[in-house]
């Protein structure tokens, strides 16, 4: 397997569900190229880095504004 | 790790029940729902159009209009997905309204080579925190998500900060699996390129 050929596949590496076969073939050759564990592992770091910001509450009043809004379109519902 | 369900993050044991209480007339029903997804929403409507302005708007749109359609939302989907798209879609349209002459699309063909080979491979710091304040490094992921493509960011926010399914993904953008695949891949590879600059082990911190 090439580098680039890897590359099209990562996301079968990133995914728990990718069957075995393909999964031992990508293992395969991460066992054996340096730079491609890099370019996983930093792919890795990448999506943590996102999906753990914290999130944040929404601006001041806008709850507010909304449940003002749905209350307008509660009353107005024939 | 990246194909694991929304489920593990958003509870939906008792999101049909608000739902259905929600479609016989129970408003306060629905603001239980609008409790539990604001945030999520909110920050999705962020980073569609790039601004807190913009987003609180679109926030407040899609879920009036989640509201008006409820008796037409489809029991065998979830509600999560169902008012996903239609916050996309309302940042979508608010994207159109600015950039008059300008094509706001997520169908764009975007089929490129560009930032699907790794022009540089190098290992990252193993603690960011430590060359980087907090805020900083905030600073970063944000530039970084926002200087992506549409598409890109879209599927990247849906998929692997919002953790919907593949399947999932593709029925709120109203794209194929192939195309939140192909997306996806290419998102995680250019997103992984911006931040090699800040966070590459051999490097002394770059000012942000």
């Amino acid at each position: 397997m090439k580098c680039s050929e890897f590359v099209q596949e990562m996301e079968a590496v990133l995914d728990p569900t990718t069957v075995a076969t393909l999964r031992a073939e990508l293992e395969s050759h991460l066992g054996k190229c340096g730079n491609c564990r890099v370019v996983v592992d930093t792919c890795r770091k990448t999506i943590s880095f996102y999906r753990d910001e914290e999130l944040q509450p929404v601006p001041a009043g806008l709850r507010g504004r909304i449940i003002e809004a749905l209350a307008e379109a509660h009353r107005r519902k024939p | 790790m990246a194909g694991e369900s929304l489920n593990v993050q958003v509870p939906t044991d008792d999101e049909m029940t608000l739902v259905l209480a929600a479609q016989g007339g129970d408003l306060g029903a629905f603001e239980r729902l609008v409790e539990r997804y604001e945030r999520r929403l909110f920050r999705l409507a962020e980073r569609i159009t790039g601004n807190s302005e913009d987003a609180e708007d679109v926030l407040q749109e899609a879920f009036l209009k989640a509201y008006s359609k409820l008796a037409q939302f489809q029991r065998n989907s979830r509600f999560y997905t169902w008012i996903v798209r239609i916050t996309v879609n309302e940042a979508l349209m608010r994207l159109r309204k600015q950039k008059t002459g300008r094509t706001v699309s997520l169908d764009e063909d975007i089929q490129t080579e560009d930032g699907l080979i790794p022009r540089e491979v190098e290992d990252w710091h193993p603690n960011p925190e430590q060359q980087y304040t907090q805020h900083e490094v905030k600073g970063i992921l944000q530039r970084a998500i926002q200087s992506l493509a549409l598409p890109y960011r879209a599927v990247f926010q849906l998929r692997d900060v919002e953790e919907l399914s593949t399947e999932e993904t593709a029925e709120a953008l109203d794209i194929s699996v192939p195309a939140v695949k192909s997306r996806l891949l290419r998102a995680r590879l250019q997103l992984r390129e911006k931040l090699n600059r800040y966070f590459k082990k051999h490097h002394e911190a770059v000012s942000v």
